[in-house]
């Protein structure tokens, strides 16, 4: 019984124990089911509001700002290691300025004009392009493809610039199309311990004398001839701009100011030609070689392999490159007027490298202002006299450097400010025009040379024959 | 019609990079074309201007002179040099890859190197000739006509004679080596089985080479540009580089398009030729 009791007693306080323990349970059931709950109400009210908010419409974002506008340039290969540093980061600047992206392409300078001809025929061409002796531009000028670059050339200080720097700007419609940034001058070498051997002080004044020193210098059994003036069709325009300074000495000249007159039909023409039979077939005095020279090779002779005592060069690089790498031979390297014809004068060819803007760019404003950037007198200075002597300033003031004092550099640049030598432009009486241009790629002056250097052929029938050339190019160009 | 479907890529493709161009051509042709003007229909006055101008009718003859010359004296000397690598001599194999030397060397090094080798100033070859006393004053080479023809004839054989060597050994070697024995035993010497065994076996080779080789030298225009540019004078002008000089020089698009239709038939009836010559073969 008392078992009985003790297991009831046992049994009624693990009765009670359980039920505590159901109680506990039950309330621990309901927590759980609060806590599950609660859980449940906040995912569903973060649900709903995540819903909320995402079902809103969506702030607008800000637009994005518009693409940088974009310039590509065009560029004749730099040639000084100054002037490759120097161009990069005046365009850096005028990126971080403007907010504008440059794409720089460089081509060397032979090959460019045909770039850009075939990339104006594709319509691909640049916004700006910087060339050299403006043959394509002014072909691209009269055909309409060129922008007026009036209010650039406007910016820059016209009194200090050379009076013939805005003649080279120009068309024959007056119209300023072209930034003569880089002039050069065709300047006449001679070596002067060559002259000094031959017993002479000082340059030749007349063709006569240069014809005289020629035959006394000469001497091809030793490898030397006194003459290496650029010949052939294959020189670019080093040929046709020799044969413009003899036919300006016995003065001639291509054409009329009217720009229509042909005027190398001339007695003067006949006498430079009879000048080149001269110096090449009877006196031979003139190396033969040059009848294949490519744009370098009248350099190279003078330069490097020092065979030749007289040449002549658009750009001062025969005097840079001796003076950078040929030290013995620079104090024998002298820069002299060209030498007098019968006309009695002292003429200078001038050209240039420069800046043109195609009037099919999508950015006008902004490739004037990236042209009146590289205008700014202070960059032009550093950039201009990175490049001397190859060039020379078109400020008038910048003549004064003392860089340029040095004696083969100044006896070149003080031409420039010599008054009783007259500056012309090649293809005077006009300057450049599409027909000269024309003239001067087809080569119609190497040619008459050639024909009588190596056909044999007359002076008057070679001058016949480019005669009726060049009076056709004429007609078509005023026919355009 | 499923043939047909398998031909369209080659048709589309034809089409595409041949007809249409060819098309443009001889219709630009027909046009006063400079690059960066409108064209204006000049009928057949490209065609007149060229028949008139010397310079053309010098630079069809320059044509006609260097392909003949380069296409047969390359020839004969490939076919010669692979007679003569076909025989049993030392050094075989190397004179077999020595040979290939000038086909393998890019066109703008070799072009140079031959430049500055016959330069009248600094040429390795007017400096062995004065040394030798054979002349007095350097022979200027791409100066005078003569020479200078001689020359870009003598370049192209030289720069592409190992192709065609290649080619004729090939040939040599697969003829069958007991035709020649039983010759032998039939007592004939050298000469008479090189005339009546190599020569007949080499002869379909010897055409097709001829057609090939004249189609690609009157085409050539890199290695006459950078050796002469066409100079002296006209003297070495081929119809390929007045066409390019009339076209990227003097940006006349219209008269260099006109070049280029009337050589084409010559072209044509070349290739025509070929293709016939081989179908019959075949």
């Amino acid at each position: 019984m008392a078992c009985s009791a003790k297991v009831f007693i046992i049994s009624s306080a693990a009765f009670t124990k359980t039920g505590e323990n159901m109680i506990r349970s039950r309330r621990a059931i309901t927590r759980l089911q609060g806590t599950v709950l609660a859980v449940i109400v906040i995912i569903a009210a973060i649900a709903g509001g995540v819903y909320y908010w995402t079902s809103q419409p969506a702030p607008k974002p800000p637009p994005p700002p518009p693409p940088p506008k974009k310039l590509t340039v065009w560029w004749s290969t730099p040639v000084f290691a100054k002037e490759k540093e120097l161009i990069p980061k005046y365009i850096d600047q005028f990126k971080a300025a403007t907010g504008a992206e440059v794409e720089w392409v460089q081509f060397p300078h032979v090959e460019l004009d045909q770039k850009i001809m075939t990339a104006v025929e594709a319509g691909t061409n640049p916004d700006i392009m910087f060339q050299a002796h403006q043959h394509v531009c002014t072909i691209l000028h009269e055909k309409g493809k060129l922008l007026p670059l009036t209010d650039v050339i406007d910016k820059i200080d016209k009194n200090d610039l050379f009076p013939f720097i805005l003649q080279m700007a120009r068309g024959r419609d007056g119209v300023e199309y072209f930034l003569p940034y880089y002039p050069q001058g065709n300047w006449f070498h001679y070596r002067k311990d060559l002259l000094a051997k031959a017993g002479y002080s000082k340059p030749p004044e007349t063709l006569d004398q240069l014809l005289e020193m020629a035959r006394k210098i000469n001497n091809p059994e030793a490898g030397l001839y006194a003459l290496g003036f650029p010949l052939g069709s294959t020189t670019i325009n080093d040929a046709p701009m020799t044969f413009e300074q003899i036919l300006w000495a016995y003065g001639g000249q291509l054409v009329a100011a009217d720009g229509k007159t042909v005027m190398i039909n001339s007695t003067a023409a006949m006498q430079t030609l009879e000048f080149y039979e001269r110096i090449i077939k009877i006196d031979k005095t003139q190396t033969p070689a040059a009848l294949t020279w490519g744009a370098y090779d009248n350099n190279a002779a003078f330069q490097q392999l020092e065979n030749i005592a007289f040449t002549g060069n658009p750009g001062g690089t025969i005097v840079s490159w001796i003076r950078d790498n040929n030290p013995k031979l620079y104090p024998n390297v002298g820069t002299a007027p060209w030498p007098k014809g019968p006309s009695g004068k002292n003429y200078l060819l001038l050209c240039a490298m420069g800046f043109s803007i195609f009037k099919n760019t999508k950015n006008p404003e902004l490739a004037k202002e990236f042209v009146k950037a590289f205008c700014d007198k202070t960059r032009y200075k550093e950039l201009v006299m990175a490049t001397i002597p190859y060039n020379f300033p078109m400020y008038k003031s910048m003549l004064t450097e003392p860089v340029l004092k040095d004696p083969p550099m100044w006896e070149m640049f003080s031409q420039l400010l010599d008054e009783n030598i007259e500056k012309r432009l090649w293809g005077y009486a006009t300057g450049p025009t599409g027909a000269v241009s024309e003239i001067y790629s087809a080569e119609i002056f190497a040619r008459m040379i050639e024909r009588v250097a190596v056909w044999g052929w007359t002076p008057r029938r070679a001058l016949n024959e480019g005669f009726i050339a060049i009076r056709d190019i004429y007609a078509k160009w005023l026919a355009a | 019609m499923l043939p047909y479907l398998l031909l369209t890529p080659t048709i589309l493709f034809f089409s595409i990079f041949v007809v249409y161009p060819l098309g443009v051509l001889i219709d630009l042709s027909f046009h006063q074309k400079y690059a960066g003007s409108p064209s204006i229909f000049v009928g057949l006055r490209n065609f007149q201007t060229l028949l008139q101008d010397t310079g053309f009718i010098q630079s069809i003859s320059n044509t006609a002179v260097y392909v003949a010359g380069a296409v047969s004296i390359r020839l004969l000397f490939a076919f010669g040099l692979a007679l003569i690598l076909n025989q049993k001599i030392k050094g075989r194999s190397l004179f077999r890859g020595l040979m290939l030397l000038p086909w393998l060397t890019p066109m703008v090094p070799a072009v140079l190197t031959w430049r500055w080798i016959l330069s009248p100033d600094y040429g390795i070859l007017n400096y062995l000739l004065r040394e030798l006393h054979l002349i007095t004053s350097p022979i200027n080479f791409l100066a005078d006509p003569l020479l200078a023809k001689a020359t870009v004839i003598a370049f192209n054989v030289w720069k592409y004679f190992p192709f065609y060597t290649i080619v004729f050994l090939a040939g040599l070697q697969a003829i069958p080596i007991d035709i020649y024995e039983a010759a032998e035993m039939d007592g004939a010497n050298k000469w008479m089985k090189l005339r009546h065994i190599t020569v007949p076996y080499m002869r379909n080779l010897f055409a097709i080479l001829f057609a090939l080789s004249a189609v690609w030298t009157m085409g050539e225009f890199v290695s006459v540009w950078l050796l002469t540019r066409g100079g002296p004078s006209y003297a070495t002008h081929t119809f390929a580089t007045l066409a390019f000089e009339q076209a990227f020089l003097n940006y006349n698009m219209g008269l260099a398009a006109a070049m280029f239709v009337i050589v084409l038939p010559f072209t044509v009836g070349l290739t025509i030729l070929i293709t016939q010559y081989l179908v019959k073969e075949g």
